[in-house]
């Protein structure tokens, strides 16, 4: 059994590309996670725009979802639940990274 | 003519000085060449004899107070030799003819009279030894100059043979003493002598001393200290008179054994205070009284006299026999019943463990030592092997600590002789003996570089004679013991607790350890716990069989119906009817673990104590009514209490709190005041601290029981190492977060911690092992949670560079307070503290 997560990718107003994941993220289902952030990164860099990431549905991460986020940290933005942001800045990724809190 | 003759007459007095001299040689190497006495002292009259060319010799003997002693002589019949032993020669002196002394008139029983008389006294280090007297009747015959220069020499050598013998002698008669000394322990040591130890002594005492009688006076109330003992009796007799002595009394005080004892001095007398009839009426002799003294109290007194034509005692005799006394006193103590200390310290040991201790302390003590270590060499088989089990006083050690030195002294030992001491390293002294499980070695290191004498070999066997069967003892006893501990912990409650309980029981009869009190914990269908602790009336062993059949009553009727009201309603029933229940006091909890909620009825006993993380208390004193048995439908009420996070409850016995002249519940706040102290411990310590925090001076009188949860319980997961097992071990973690009450921001940093932990599990440590199995344990304490996560495989810690695991790890290490990885052969531990607020 995988923990539970659900990803998906939209389009805002002002075409910026968002990939929205909600659930819990482990190595059950990283390479899930991997997959969807890497080929939503490509996308949005077409476009020459940095992808968000939009974590605030997210309830669990672990370090293979930060590593995941590292490698691509130039290319992206975040939002994150305030509950992740201290695993977020412990890790560093809040240094290399925007980060803001879910609207 | 003239000058020829001269010349022939000096060349003759030149012959006869060369034979004389050659003479003189050849006697003194004959006088030397023999150590013993009598031998050397015939030979030295018969040199002088032929030095001086006289018909008579007498050598006397005298005693340190100058009188004559004995003498031996030749060619003169008795009483002439003894007086002229008896004539005082002062340097020496040389009569032409005697019947013109004074002295001649004493002499002139010889028929025909004594003439020529030379007379030179023989010189023993310092003190005048006896005479050498030379003697002729033949009318004209006189002793020259040259002669009397001759028997000097001749009796300086003599002097130094006599000395060489004599001091042989007394050293032969010294080793005499020392093996008799040695037989006697050895004799009491084989645990069944063919005689008393008494009857031993005073055999041994009379053949040695070659005395007429030797008897032996015990104290007559034995059971009183030394300095109140008033008579002595006779317990032992050898030699003349023995039936008739036997059992006569002697007063202390004006008697001279009494003396002898209350002093603990020796001495020889010829005269006694006190009449013992059948010896001191023999008539007057030599006699020499001796204390038995070990330990420093005066056991006994052995007097051994002598005939009364027999040589007095030398005062040189009080070492040889005092030397003896000793080692009979020492067998004496430890014969003669009187509790030695190790045999009271093996007597009061439960197991072959504790006797060692015991033991090993006792030799320390009576040593003075600055270490004794007892090491026991298992038979293979017997127990597992490794090293040597290390018993060490008052300096801990293990079998890895110890020198090379001591460590090739005890393997020698192990592969010697048992019970014989081993003393060739100054300052300390070895023995092997029987260990139920193989060999002990007991090694003993003194404070001071001293030789361990004779005296301490002889102790150190007797001792370790009495040690290895001790251990023999204890050991059977220790078994059977086992066997009945087994079955004791089988009436007493659940052998293990489940987690966040703790509990302790203290039985107030030894060597029992189950008594009228019990506790018990027990899991009900619904999930509920149902705690209990109970008190039947009185100890040992017939309240241990009531509270048996009343526990097992309590478990059953709870299952029927998980209500504390009702299970104890039951149990009025029950304990009417059962002999020695009536009045048996319980309180009775069920306990909702998930939630805390806690449902309780007391039956007269003393209310439990719970105490909040914060440190408030509560004294839990509701759902309170009479014992059980006492009225049949009586009313039992229940009450409710929820348990917050983080708290303390303790259900105990009221041995725990009761107290002569103290009110209860000033026990009970005492208790309470302990709860509170330490409720940031952990339930085992602060188990142990109620224990020792309020036990009595003189340690229990009453059985004690002491069980303490806390809330919540500790988590304890387990499940496959897989990655799909990561999103159920969190839910369960934190569920249990939620219950410990951890704020949700720290519950997510403990969640992250733990998952990064379980995951290096999955990913590193069973990439290859499917079978692996990983656990987590979660404990609450008031101010922190601590987690231990455990595996089955081996993950390292991270190289640095690999910034891939490195990640979890800093992660871990970042959100947590303390984090400790700790790999081994078996998998992997880690341990994770978060402080709470």
């Amino acid at each position: 059994m995988s923990a539970s997560l659900t990803l998906d990718t939209t389009r805002l107003g002002d075409g910026k590309l968002v990939l929205i994941a909600a659930g819990e993220i482990d190595l059950s289902n990283i390479d899930t996670f991997n997959q969807a952030l890497s080929r939503s990164t490509t996308e949005a860099a077409s476009s020459g725009a940095k992808l968000t990431v939009d974590l605030a549905a997210v309830e669990y991460l672990d370090s293979a979802a930060i590593n995941a986020l590292y490698n691509l940290a130039d290319h992206i933005h975040l939002i994150a639940n305030p509950v992740l942001m201290r695993s977020l800045t412990v890790s560093g990724l809040a240094e290399l990274v925007t980060i803001e809190p879910p609207p | 003519m003239e000058d020829d003759r001269r010349g022939r007459d000096q060349l003759d007095e030149l012959v006869a000085a060369r034979d004389q001299m050659e003479q003189l040689v050849r006697a003194i190497v004959e006088i030397g060449s023999d150590l013993d006495l009598d031998v050397t002292l015939k030979r030295t009259v018969a040199a002088a004899i032929e030095l001086a060319g006289a018909r008579y010799g007498v050598l006397g003997l005298r005693a340190s107070d100058g009188t004559l002693v004995s003498g031996v002589h030749a060619g003169i019949d008795d009483q002439t030799a003894r007086r002229l032993g008896e004539l005082p020669v002062g340097d020496g002196l040389r009569f032409d003819d005697l019947s013109a002394h004074p002295h001649a008139g004493r002499l002139d029983a010889h028929e025909p009279p004594l003439r020529a008389l030379l007379g030179i006294p023989i010189t023993v280090r310092g003190t005048d030894f006896g005479t050498l007297y030379l003697a002729d009747d033949r009318p004209g015959r006189v002793f020259s100059d040259s002669q009397e220069t001759a028997v000097r020499a001749l009796a300086t050598a003599a002097a130094t043979a006599i000395d060489n013998a004599r001091l042989f002698e007394r050293q032969r008669e010294s080793a005499k003493w020392t093996s008799a000394s040695r037989e006697i322990t050895t004799a009491l040591l084989s645990g069944d002598p063919q005689m008393g130890p008494l009857q031993l002594i005073v055999n041994r005492a009379l053949e040695l001393a070659d005395a007429e009688q030797a008897i032996l006076l015990v104290p007559g109330e034995p059971d009183l200290p030394a300095e109140q003992v008033d008579t002595l009796v006779v317990a032992a007799t050898a030699g003349r008179y023995a039936s008739q002595v036997i059992g006569q009394q002697v007063p202390m005080d004006g008697s001279t054994t009494g003396g002898v004892a209350r002093r603990g001095l020796p001495l020889i007398t010829d005269s006694f205070q006190y009449p013992i009839e059948g010896f001191t009426d023999v008539g007057e002799r030599s006699a020499i009284v001796i204390p038995l003294i070990a330990d420093g109290t005066v056991l006994g007194v052995i007097a051994v006299a002598r005939q009364p034509q027999q040589a007095p005692f030398g005062s040189d005799y009080l070492d040889l026999v005092s030397d003896f006394a000793r080692h009979a006193a020492i067998a004496l103590a430890l014969a003669a019943g009187r509790e030695h200390a190790l045999n009271q310290e093996l007597a009061q040991a439960d197991t072959v463990e504790e006797a060692l201790h015991a033991a090993a302390e006792e030799l320390r003590r009576l040593w003075r030592a600055r270490r004794v270590l007892a090491v026991t060499f298992a038979t293979p088989g017997e127990t597992a092997d490794g090293a040597p089990h290390v018993v060490s006083v008052d300096e801990p050690a293990t079998w890895a600590d110890l020198p090379s030195q001591t460590l090739r002294m005890l393997n020698e030992l192990r592969n010697g002789d048992l019970l014989s001491p081993n003393t060739t390293l100054p300052g300390t002294a070895g023995i092997a003996l029987q260990h139920p499980e193989g060999v002990l070695v007991v090694w003993i290191e003194l404070a001071e570089q001293r030789p361990f004498t004779l005296e301490d070999q002889t102790l150190l066997t007797v001792l370790a004679g009495r040690l290895g069967q001790g251990l023999q003892r204890v050991h059977q006893v220790d078994k059977q013991r086992e066997t009945a501990l087994a079955l004791q912990h089988a009436i007493l409650g659940p052998a293990q607790l489940p987690g966040g309980f703790a509990a302790r029981y203290q039985a107030a009869s030894r060597p029992l350890q189950v008594g009228g009190d019990w506790y018990d914990i027990v899991d009900l269908e619904d999930g509920r716990i149902a705690l209990i602790v109970g008190d039947c009336v009185g100890h040992g062993l017939a309240a241990a069989t009531v509270m048996g059949q009343v526990r097992s009553a309590c478990r059953a009727l709870l299952f029927g119906d998980p209500s504390p009201g009702a299970a104890l309603a039951g149990m009025d029933r029950f304990a009417a009817r059962l002999p020695g229940a009536k009045c048996t006091t319980v309180v009775c909890a069920v306990l909702n673990p998930e939630t805390g909620e806690l449902v309780y009825s007391s039956a007269g006993h003393p209310p439990p104590i719970l105490v909040d993380a914060d440190g408030a208390t509560r004294i839990l004193e509701d759902g309170h009514t009479i014992a059980l048995g006492v009225r049949p439908n009586w009313s039992r009420p229940e009450a409710r209490v929820t348990i917050p996070p983080h708290a303390t409850l303790l259900l105990y016995t009221d041995g725990l709190v009761e107290r002569r002249g103290m009110g209860l519940d000033l026990g009970i706040s005492n208790v309470a005041e302990v709860v509170r102290d330490g409720r940031t411990s952990t339930l085992d310590d602060l188990a142990n601290q109620i224990m020792s925090g309020v036990a009595p001076s003189g340690g229990y009188q009453d059985d004690v029981v002491v069980l303490l949860y806390r809330h919540p319980g500790p988590l304890e997961l387990e499940f496959p190492a897989d990655a799909s097992q990561l999103a159920p071990a969190r839910h369960a973690l934190r569920g249990w977060l939620k219950r410990a009450r951890v704020n949700p921001d720290q519950s997510m940093d403990v969640l992250i911690a733990a998952g990064e932990a379980v995951a290096n599990a999955i990913e590193h440590g069973h990439r290859h092992n499917p079978q692996g199995v990983i656990s987590i344990d979660a404990t609450a304490m008031v101010d922190r949670v601590q987690l231990t996560i455990t595996d089955t495989g081996s993950w390292k810690p991270p190289q640095s560079g690999d910034s891939t695991r490195g990640r979890g790890i800093a992660l871990m290490r970042g959100l947590m307070q303390e984090v400790a990885i700790n790999p081994d052969d078996a998998g992997t531990t880690v341990h994770l503290t978060a402080r709470i607020l």
